[in-house]
């Protein structure tokens, strides 16, 4: 038996009985088992990119091609609801890196603090954009559903050769944001699932990989919004107190 | 993993920058300029914030080599081969003169 493996039992043997329960045969310790895991979720995550990468370039060629109809489009969203939303996941970003931090130190009552935390604002998150897609409804901004085609001819100035453009940036102002509401409530429910182990005391300093893990896809949903903001709200067309 | 942890002011502090950059971005929205602009001041201040929350919140500025790989590698085929083959096709068709197709 080498040096290095004698090392690696003796740390293994380190782990109380309770961190043994946690530890899956394949791997030599905890701190081994934590890494494949956050590894394993980079991956994913990296998936995800190529995902939402593909819609963002969609609106960058189009944006290019088709540039007047789609600052007209971007200027009538709702950019209060979609900044204000940014904020919101923002600090849900802080509530949860929070999270991770009192797993690291073994707190279980404020890993349950934070952890309740991030849901809530996720939840506030989804409320708000609940009432924007409201708002966009009474606006006509839903096309095949609850659109008028004239309203961009005649009060936006477009050709009416422009108008099928229009719709093109709200599909993919739907699709995007919609996908993206998707991943939140996804993010929500696995919160969630966290907040009932630490609960039940299922988490130690050597063994909170689950909260590390599930913390990375929350921050990742974060990062998608970043993009969204100034993708489809930003286009530059919004003037003070105009519409 | 103690040699990971950050301090809770360090994360507030992270997330006031990140706060600050939002009323930045939505403030430059205001300002008159050309589309081109407009994309690219949006686009790198979103960068400049993603970049923290990967940094900071996902504590990849104290993670594995493996970690920085993959991350390295996602950038490269988002970037360099999705992004950049792509818009390099359509972002210089106007610049072939008489060219058919536009």
């Amino acid at each position: 038996m080498n040096p290095s493996t004698v090392a690696n039992q003796s740390e293994s043997l380190a782990h109380t009985v309770f961190e043994r329960q946690r530890l899956e045969e394949q791997y030599e310790n905890l701190d081994q088992q934590h890494h494949a895991a956050s590894l394993g979720m980079w991956v994913f995550l990296a998936t995800e990119v190529m995902f939402f990468g593909a819609l963002f370039l969609s609106v960058a060629v189009y944006r290019y091609l088709y540039t007047e109809a789609f600052e007209r489009a971007s200027g009538r969203l709702n950019w209060q609801i979609g900044g204000l939303n940014t904020l919101v996941l923002l600090v849900s970003s802080l509530t949860m890196v929070l999270a991770v931090h009192y797993a690291q130190l073994g707190s279980r009552k404020r890993i349950i603090l934070f952890l309740g935390l991030t849901a809530l604002l996720g939840a506030c998150f989804l409320s708000l954009k609940g009432l924007e897609y409201y708002i966009d409804y009474e606006e006509k901004l839903v096309p095949g559903f609850q659109f008028d085609s004239n309203e961009w001819v005649t009060r936006e100035g477009l050709r009416p050769d422009q108008v099928p453009h229009v719709k093109l940036f709200l599909f993919l102002y739907w699709v995007m944001t919609g996908i993206h509401g998707l991943h939140v409530t996804i993010g929500i429910g696995v919160v969630l699932v966290m907040l009932m182990l630490a609960w039940k005391g299922r988490f130690s300093q050597a063994y909170y990989a689950p909260i590390d893990v599930t913390a990375l896809y929350w921050h990742f949903v974060d990062i998608v919004w970043i993009f969204l903001l100034p993708t489809l709200y930003l286009l530059g067309t919004h003037r003070w107190g105009g519409e | 993993m103690p040699e990971r942890l950050l301090t809770p002011f360090a994360y507030i502090t992270v997330l006031v920058v990140l706060v600050l950059l939002t009323f930045l971005t939505v403030g430059l929205s205001f300002v008159s300029g050309s589309p081109m602009m407009h994309a690219v001041a949006g686009q790198a201040i979103a960068t400049v914030k993603a970049s923290l929350v990967v940094l900071f919140f996902m504590h990849v500025l104290r993670s594995a080599a493996q970690t920085k790989v993959v991350i390295a590698v996602t950038i490269f085929w988002l970037v360099a081969v999705l992004l950049g083959l792509t818009l390099s096709d359509y972002l210089t068709r106007g610049m072939i003169p008489m060219a058919p197709g536009h």
